[in-house]
């Protein structure tokens, strides 16, 4: 059965606590930042840091108010992910239960995942050598709700069985009259187990536009190697008619 | 019928006669070290690039080692000695006069398979934060940086079995070097 | 028509294969002495192989049409327009046997009938006079007139005098100076009552269709005098015989060059030398000898012998730099010939030597001319001609 996670980014109130418990239950080391002119922080995801909130003032001109957006980001965990199809040593698994996981035991730290995905999400780490992401806390699910959703305190991360989910996020979509982004509205990459509802457009969030099929390059990239038959047969060819030639030499 | 002397049949005096694997090699180290380096270091990554590509889905977490060091640091140094290499091979006559139409196209494979290898190795690496030029210069192709380096292969793979380039000349050595010890038996 | 398509046709697997593993490095380019001279790139050897490896992939390729006549009479011309000095092999990272490879795409070559015109007329007086300059095959044993040198008799070893020596007026004194030696070492020996052309001439010009009737002549006549060692004056014939001959000989005949010969007699103290030779001398590596028979000690050590004032030449040994005689290029473009020959007397000059030895005909014949052209003053003898001026009664 598949599950999924809601992100309703109306409710969130930007207290990181998806955070802390992300690396407390994956036993992540913290990070040293430094002061910017961001609220975000860490400013981005890297090998250690799975989830952040991402903030963003806006401000009204003409009726002078502010609005703060938070937004809950991570890995995507797509039905067709790119990141798995890129990857030569078949590292990225997709379950069915929905999370996308990284095994780090496979991992070779050919970062082609980096490339490939839409979302920006797998992260290199330079002493390990390998890649890493938020795997929908795969250890957990279903029997418990990831680790972020159960830290939540306003219901902004909400887990359940998908169908459920959508029923949510269309029944919220109706309240705030926005988007509903990763599923029914848009499929980026044939659709995401974590749905947003957002009460704007996609782009008002920061929100990647992706297709929502694997870009071609990476059945490209991956069947690519069948390129070997005709260069062997070329070759083939060539010792064949070789081969020919002296043959009809030494019947003279 | 005169009787046997025992004369020794003469051979190729010995710097000539001697043509076993170390010769060649040793012939190749000696000639020109950039050479030897450029031709040593091309066969490893093309080869480890092949496994990690074939073999991949078997081998998996195995070729962690050989993905970082043969494939990654040497690749770095291959990058280096590629570049002294093609300047060496433009600026001397000599070899520009041996090098064929086939050798150029295989540098442009070359220079597009450093460029997208470059590129890839660059993504979130700390070093890539003191360049910002190149980080700019090779964000456009970021995303199909894998797509070009492994098709590229394949595609040069294709190209140069037929057409008589690096991979023929490739295999016609390595048969030879393989069945050298055959030709010195017989006697040069 | 039809001819010039069919040349590298079924050419040899070992040779095909070797000019694919060609590394390109250019090592070749830079030492071949006809590059060096003409500017030709057709004569480099590695551009040479460039170009035999492009017409082979043309007639294996199926779609590729085939290469047009102008083309392939450039490439045949280069592969005459070399000197066969095997210098690109001594240099060749891969020590692949490049002479080799010249002879048989020459081979290839001349049977298409794209064998340049001289040596045409060279197969031409082999197989009307069976010696390269088509003078009569009666009159080879003339340089033996007036000297007392046993033809035709059972003996231990036989003199093989070969047509340079025994037809140039110009090299009867080096004939003459061995036959010195050997009777001074009280050798039993002879010359052959029949000899023709060791065929290397054949060789070098890819003219091989009759050289097994050559081969015969000499073998029966060797083998009648019933003699276990060849001496031989020309490094041409000496290699011709080791590489070729031996193959039919087997161990029961040794081969030797003059040189080992001298060496060997004196060792064993069948001759001694006596005065030394005041002038200053210098020795030029015949590249048949030094560079593809391995002959580059014993020279030096009977020079240490018999000359006082002794310097080598630049590139000398195994890295000699040809005189620009062999190969039968002299005959296909003479004048490029001579001026390498030039190059070598100048290098003499350099030197500071008044005689300039050699154990060649060929290249007595070649810088002998090259000294006269360059009005020099350097004095070409052959070796043999050194050892019997010191000869000790």
């Amino acid at each position: 059965m598949e599950y999924a996670v809601l992100v309703d980014p109306d409710k969130c109130i930007g207290c990181r606590g998806c955070q802390v418990s992300c690396k407390r239950w994956n036993d992540r080391p913290g990070e040293e930042t430094s002061f910017s002119n961001e609220w975000t922080n860490p400013l981005e995801l890297s090998f250690n840091t799975y989830t952040h909130i991402k903030f963003e003032l806006e401000h009204n001109d003409t009726t002078d108010e502010t609005k703060w957006r938070f937004i809950n980001w991570r890995c995507m965990h797509c039905q067709e992910p790119a990141c798995a199809e890129a990857c030569p040593v078949n590292a990225i698994t997709k379950f069915e239960e929905g999370p996308v996981v990284v095994d780090q035991t496979r991992c070779i730290g050919c970062k082609f995942c980096i490339s490939a995905c839409p979302f920006e999400i797998p992260k290199f780490d330079v002493e390990t050598g390998k890649v890493s992401k938020c795997h929908m806390c795969y250890d957990r699910v279903p029997s418990k709700e990831p680790a972020c959703v159960q830290a939540c305190p306003t219901d902004a991360l909400v887990f359940g069985p998908k169908e459920k989910i959508l029923q949510l996020a269309k029944d919220r979509k109706a309240e705030l009259g926005g988007t509903i982004y990763g599923d029914v509205d848009n499929k980026p990459l044939g659709g995401t187990s974590f749905i947003y509802v957002l009460d704007a457009e996609a782009s008002t969030y920061g929100l990647p536009e992706v297709g929502e099929s694997l870009p071609a390059t990476l059945p490209v990239m991956r069947y690519s190697k069948w390129l070997l038959i005709p260069a062997a047969a070329g070759g083939l060819l060539y010792l064949a008619a070789w081969r020919n030639s002296r043959m009809k030499e030494k019947e003279k | 019928m005169p009787k046997e002397t025992n004369a020794p049949r003469k051979k190729y005096p010995p710097k000539v006669a001697e043509t076993g694997t170390r010769t060649i090699i040793k012939g190749m180290f000696q000639v020109s070290l950039l050479d030897s380096a450029f031709h040593l270091l091309m066969a490893i990554l093309l080869i480890t690039g092949l496994l990690i590509d074939l073999l991949g889905s078997w081998l998996g977490g195995w070729l962690f080692w050989i993905r970082q060091v043969a494939h990654g640091y040497l690749g770095t140094l291959f990058v280096i000695i590629f570049i002294l290499y093609i300047l060496k091979a433009l600026v001397s006559k000599k070899m520009r006069t041996v090098l064929t139409a086939t050798n150029y196209v295989d540098f442009l494979f070359y220079i597009a398979l450093i460029i997208t290898g470059i590129s890839i190795a660059s993504a979130n690496a700390p070093w890539i934060t003191y360049i910002p030029e190149l980080a700019e210069a090779l964000a456009p192709i970021a995303a199909y940086a894998p797509t070009i380096h492994i098709v590229g292969t394949y595609v040069w793979i294709l190209f140069s079995t037929i057409f008589p380039g690096g991979i023929l000349h490739g295999l016609a050595t390595a048969y030879l070097i393989s069945h050298l010890k055959k030709r010195s038996e017989r006697g040069a | 028509m039809m001819t010039s398509k069919k040349f590298l046709d079924n050419f040899g697997r070992s040779e095909t294969l070797w000019m694919y593993a060609c590394s390109r490095c250019g090592e070749c380019v830079d030492v071949c002495p006809v590059y060096e001279k003409t500017g030709d790139k057709y004569t480099a050897p590695g551009f040479k192989i460039k170009k035999m490896r492009g017409l082979i992939t043309k007639k294996l390729a199926p779609f590729t049409g085939s290469p047009s006549e102008d083309y392939v009479a450039k490439v045949v011309k280069g592969l005459y327009d070399c000197t066969l000095c095997g210098r690109c092999w001594s240099v060749c990272p891969y020590n692949y046997d490049l002479v080799n490879l010249w002879e048989k795409a020459r081979e290839s070559a001349y049977g298409n009938g794209l064998g340049p015109e001289p040596l045409q007329q060279v197969e031409e007086a082999l197989t009307a006079e069976k010696n390269i300059f088509k003078r009569p095959h009666s009159r080879r044993r003339d340089w033996t007139k007036g000297l007392d040198v046993p033809i035709g008799e059972k003996a231990d070893t036989v003199y093989f005098v070969g047509c340079l020596m025994s037809y140039r007026g110009q090299l009867k004194p080096a004939a003459s100076a061995l036959a010195t030696i050997l009777n001074t070492a009280g050798e039993r020996w002879t010359i052959l009552e029949d000899e023709v052309c060791c065929g290397v001439p054949m060789k070098f010009s890819g003219a091989t269709k009759r050289l097994e009737e050559l081969m015969d002549t000499n073998i029966g006549a060797i083998e009648d005098t019933g003699a276990r060692t060849i001496v031989f004056s020309c490094p041409g014939c000496y290699r011709m015989f080791w590489q070729e001959y031996s193959k039919m000989f087997g161990k029961r005949v040794r081969m030797m060059h003059e040189i080992e010969l001298i060496d060997e007699l004196a060792k064993a103290g069948k001759i001694t030398f006596n005065g030394k030779l005041q002038e200053k001398m210098t020795y030029h590596d015949p590249c048949e000898l030094s560079r593809l028979s391995g002959i580059i000690d014993e020279p030096r050590n009977i020079i240490a012998d018999i000359a006082k004032g002794f310097v080598e030449l630049p590139n000398n040994k195994f890295n000699v730099a040809c005189c620009g005689g062999g190969g039968l290029y002299k005959s296909v473009d003479t004048d490029s010939s001579i001026s390498i020959a030039g190059e070598r007397i100048a290098q003499a000059e350099q030197v500071g030597a008044s005689i300039l030895a050699t154990a060649c005909p060929s290249c007595i014949m070649t810088l002998s001319q090259a000294a006269r052209s360059r009005k020099s003053e350097v004095k070409v003898i052959d070796f043999a001609q050194a050892v019997a001026q010191n000869l000790s009664e």
